[in-house]
């Protein structure tokens, strides 16, 4: 009973004085002290700290390379068969059909068109 | 009167310190703080003084604790182990130690030794009284002293100090 006012002195909660100085009396008490601040420690050695990121910010750095190797595959991949089909496309178009006009010139004869002379007499 | 959430984020390392002891396990204990969260947005706040509303919080911590040994009893196995250094031995072994505490006996001393909490305080959190707390927070402290007998006799070769988690 008496060693309950341990508790109470190393938790700053009030205690009875004269239960604390019996139970300090003697080496069993005095032991105790020691033991429970002791254990404060022990306990206070908590996870929180240990825990609060460690274990996870490794687990989150990983995955996050993981996801960015990922995007960049899907992104190279996915860029690659685009190309091809593109490329593929483009190839096909140049055989069937030709490329869009982008200028017209107008020649008229005589005026800014004149047979080649040199042709006409052979 | 406190804003809850202002109190929530004043508390939650406190609150996520006390729960990861109280469940044993990191993930969990992240999640339940973040119930904590909602429950304090959705929840009318009691009008009362600051260490009522603490005390208010804690016994909203101590529920959801509560539930999810309740959750894992029904389905044990869900919660994935959580594979730890060599290092962190000691912290196994200490929630093991709280694990084989009685329940109330355990968040009495939780609540004081973790998140810092008055007697008075925890008593209100977990509906006794201050000196049944008192007395529970001494037998709690009495079987772990047997049960971390180790650690606490590495520890007492290094310099003690006193430290009290109320004034973090």
């Amino acid at each position: 009973m008496s060693h309950e006012s341990i508790s109470a002195f190393i938790d700053n909660e009030p205690f009875d004085a004269r239960a604390l100085a019996d139970a300090l009396s003697t080496p069993d008490g005095r032991e105790l002290l020691i033991d429970l601040i002791a254990l404060r420690h022990v306990v206070a050695a908590d996870p929180a700290v240990e825990s609060h990121g460690a274990p996870r910010t490794t687990h989150s750095r990983w995955r996050m390379l993981a996801m960015a190797a990922t995007i960049a595959g899907l992104a190279l991949g996915g860029g690659y068969v685009a190309g091809q089909r593109s490329g593929a496309k483009a190839v096909v178009s140049s055989i069937d059909a030709p490329p869009a006009p982008t200028k017209v010139i107008e020649l008229t004869p005589g005026v800014n068109w004149h047979p080649n002379q040199t042709q006409g007499e052979r | 009167m406190a804003d809850a959430e202002a109190l929530f984020v004043e508390h939650r390392s406190r609150l996520f310190r006390y729960l990861c002891r109280a469940v044993g396990h990191t993930e969990t204990a992240r999640d339940l703080t973040q119930d904590v969260f909602v429950r304090v947005t959705r929840a009318p706040v009691p009008v009362t003084a600051e260490p009522e509303v603490r005390a208010w919080l804690f016994s909203i911590a101590r529920n959801l604790a509560l539930d999810h040994h309740r959750r894992q009893q029904r389905a044990p196995e869900q919660t994935a182990p959580e594979s730890r250094p060599a290092s962190q031995d000691v912290v196994v072994e200490v929630n093991t130690a709280l694990a084989a505490l009685p329940a109330v006996d355990r968040d009495v001393f939780l609540m004081r030794e973790v998140a810092g909490l008055s007697y008075s305080e925890t008593a209100t959190a977990c509906s006794l009284t201050p000196d049944a707390v008192r007395s529970r927070i001494h037998r709690a402290r009495l079987q772990l002293r047997e049960s971390l007998s180790a650690p606490i006799a590495a520890r007492r070769t290094m310099p003690l100090r006193q430290i009290d988690s109320s004034h973090e």
